[in-house]
């Protein structure tokens, strides 16, 4: 896979973008006027405390949620034109998701749970089964293909999720939480995946938590407060995994 | 996994709850394929009855004069009732129809009701005693086993054979009616008869003994033979015109057996339908209760939903995904449905001996309607499921 990425070009760019909840005196302000540029190949770290509103713009960012105004461009591309038909052939397929609590559909074993976005995405099933299993092998998982969730570790299963995340070969990954339900060891690891796939791939990374410890793996931590970016910067210590991409994944 | 085989997945899952919620389209199509199949049995019967036993028949009863003046003023205080009208169709009426010659006008019998018992020595049997011209029996299709049915003595049933004679030949024996003896010259084969007919348990007098033993002068009923079927219309204009000359007041009525059949026939098709109505009903409550439980597990599943959207799912996918969950379950609710009808049909068919079966018509009915049912009343919950925003259904946990 190709690492070379134009780092100068931005990738997401938000202006002004705010959401709001409710109406008249019950109105909830969860983002008040968010700008921000992510260029292709970072790994970012978006952090607050709960109800700094980073929830609402991962999930604006993720197009599972509309904003109340301000713009949304990914890859020069306007995501706030789009119907939810358009936006539905973006998610799983340009912006990848690993959730916090693993996420994968308990009655479909590993494979098939790999598959199902490109599924979605109506790739013939030979190519869907060959980058399902690539993706499966990058991860260290692909022994547990035919387990089903309810077979695995909880790391093992958040390694199967980053794997159904990045089988399309999407330009970005973004992980809700992606250690909050796994231990101190696992959650490590899983954190050493996501530097080895972004130093692998050059995918676009961005984590979001609420826990220094996970935010000082990225490159940059954007903090949010309140429903405002209070503060944007590189990591001056940044913490590396030094764990191979493929290892870890039978514990 | 295709769509089918996740929505299978997903019934067989909860298969408890999957079976009480399909029992309601279990129900309502077996009602409604039951009713429509044992209908179109009895249908079926009629027709054939009619279609044995000629639909060239033609039935003259006594009735009150067609004319507004009451002159003949039965009761004489305005209540009359049918069946209080004395017979006005005599033994001329017949031999006149018989000899009319007419073409289309094949034959004529008089038939009366014999009120006796039919006894041998101390033996009673149950017959029922008719009084017939001969030309009767070629009308019925009924044929003699044994002796003849056009001699001078009683004809018996088969049945009524066997009940007072076993196995033995009653040709040439005595029986006695109204205390009268009278020589067996013919028994009958065993036959099915028209409806209402019970011919193997019936015996019959020439039509002029059985005036003479039943103390009667006139006969209930005349029945014609028309030459063909087609000819029955042209035959009821002779018979008209013969009878109008002895019957200027118009006292009786000429019934076909076509007429009897249509009406039959309607009816029949008018009360199953109605039934079949009725029944249709349970089937719009199976559809409903199908929705509501589809609503739960729209709701038990947001986060899959969530998830599946997340993963790019589009509102169609999901929305199919749902919808053939709902049609899948209403579609196995109506092949039980219709597989336990098939049963009932069957063995109610054989208990009241009509040919009554699982005919096509109505297995593809049911099969449209169960379909349609799941799919009207999944749209709904299906429609709930597609429009969820990824970040409500994940929101929920």
């Amino acid at each position: 896979m190709a690492v070379e990425r134009i780092e100068d070009a931005p990738q997401i760019e938000l202006k002004d973008i705010a959401r709001s909840y409710g109406e008249g005196e019950a109105t909830v302000h969860a983002l008040r006027g968010v700008s921000l540029t992510i260029r292709a190949g970072e790994m970012v770290a978006l952090m607050g405390p709960s109800g700094s509103g980073k929830s609402s713009l991962m999930n604006i960012l993720g197009l599972f949620d509309r904003a109340t105004s301000g713009t949304y461009t990914l890859n020069g591309q306007d995501m706030t034109r789009l119907n939810s038909r358009q936006q539905a052939l973006m998610r799983g397929r340009k912006i990848a998701f690993v959730f916090q609590g693993i996420h994968l559909l308990p009655r479909l074993n590993a494979l098939s749970n790999v598959e199902l976005p490109m599924q979605y995405a109506r790739i013939p099933s030979a190519r869907r089964r060959e980058a399902a299993l690539r993706a499966l092998q990058l991860l260290g998982v692909e022994p547990l293909q035919k387990r089903y969730p309810s077979q695995m570790s909880g790391g093992q299963a958040q390694r199967v999720a980053i794997a159904r995340a990045i089988a399309p070969d999407p330009d970005v990954l973004l992980a809700d939480e992606p250690t909050g339900a796994l231990d101190r060891k696992s959650g490590e690891l899983v954190l050493g995946a996501f530097q080895a796939l972004h130093d692998q791939t050059g995918v676009t990374v961005i984590i979001v938590t609420h826990d220094p410890f996970v935010a000082q793996h990225a490159e940059r931590i954007i903090s949010l407060e309140d429903g405002q970016i209070v503060d944007d910067q590189l990591v001056a210590n940044r913490l590396m995994v030094s764990q191979p991409l493929s290892s870890g994944g039978h514990a | 996994m295709n769509t089918f085989a996740i929505a299978w997945d997903s019934i067989w899952h909860h298969r408890t709850r999957s079976f009480l919620t399909a029992l309601g389209v279990i129900i309502g199509v077996f009602a409604v394929v039951t009713l429509t199949s044992l209908g179109h049995g009895v249908k079926t019967y009629v027709n054939q009855k009619f279609a044995n036993i000629g639909a060239n028949l033609i039935t003259v009863v006594p009735s009150l004069p067609s004319t507004h003046s009451s002159k003949h003023g039965f009761g004489g205080h305005g209540t009359v009732s049918f069946t209080s009208v004395p017979s006005t169709l005599t033994l001329a009426n017949v031999r006149a129809l018989n000899h009319s010659h007419h073409p289309v006008l094949q034959a004529a019998a008089g038939v009366i009701t014999v009120p006796d018992l039919l006894t041998r020595g101390s033996t009673t049997s149950t017959a029922f005693i008719m009084g017939v011209s001969t030309p009767y029996f070629g009308m019925q299709n009924l044929k003699a086993a044994h002796g003849t049915v056009s001699g001078s003595g009683i004809v018996l049933g088969s049945a009524v054979s066997q009940d007072l004679f076993g196995k033995r030949s009653a040709i040439g024996q005595t029986v006695t009616v109204g205390g009268k003896p009278f020589l067996v010259t013919g028994v009958l084969a065993s036959a099915q008869g028209a409806p209402g007919f019970h011919p193997n348990d019936s015996a019959y007098l020439p039509l002029q003994k059985a005036l003479t033993v039943s103390g009667q002068k006139d006969v209930s009923e005349i029945i014609l033979a028309a030459s063909t079927a087609q000819n029955v219309p042209k035959a009821v204009t002779v018979a008209n015109n013969i009878l109008a000359k002895s019957h200027p007041s118009h006292n009786y009525k000429i019934v076909t057996s076509q007429e009897i059949l249509t009406t039959v026939t309607t009816t029949t098709s008018v009360i199953t339908d109605f039934l079949a109505g009725i029944a249709g009903i349970s089937l719009l409550v199976g559809g409903i209760g199908i929705m509501n439980i589809m609503l739960v597990t729209v709701s038990e599943r947001f986060r899959e939903i969530g998830i599946r959207k997340a993963l790019g799912a589009r509102d169609g996918d999901i929305l199919i995904q749902f919808l053939s969950e709902s049609v899948l379950l209403a579609v196995i609710g109506g092949l039980i449905g219709t597989a336990f009808s098939g049963l009932a049909t069957h063995i109610v068919g054989k208990a009241i001996g009509i040919p009554a079966g699982l005919t096509l018509d109505a297995v593809i009915t049911a099969l449209i309607f169960s379909v349609g049912v799941g799919a009207v009343f999944g749209v709904l919950p299906a429609m709930r499921a597609a429009r969820l925003m990824p970040a409500d259904a994940l929101r929920t946990e």
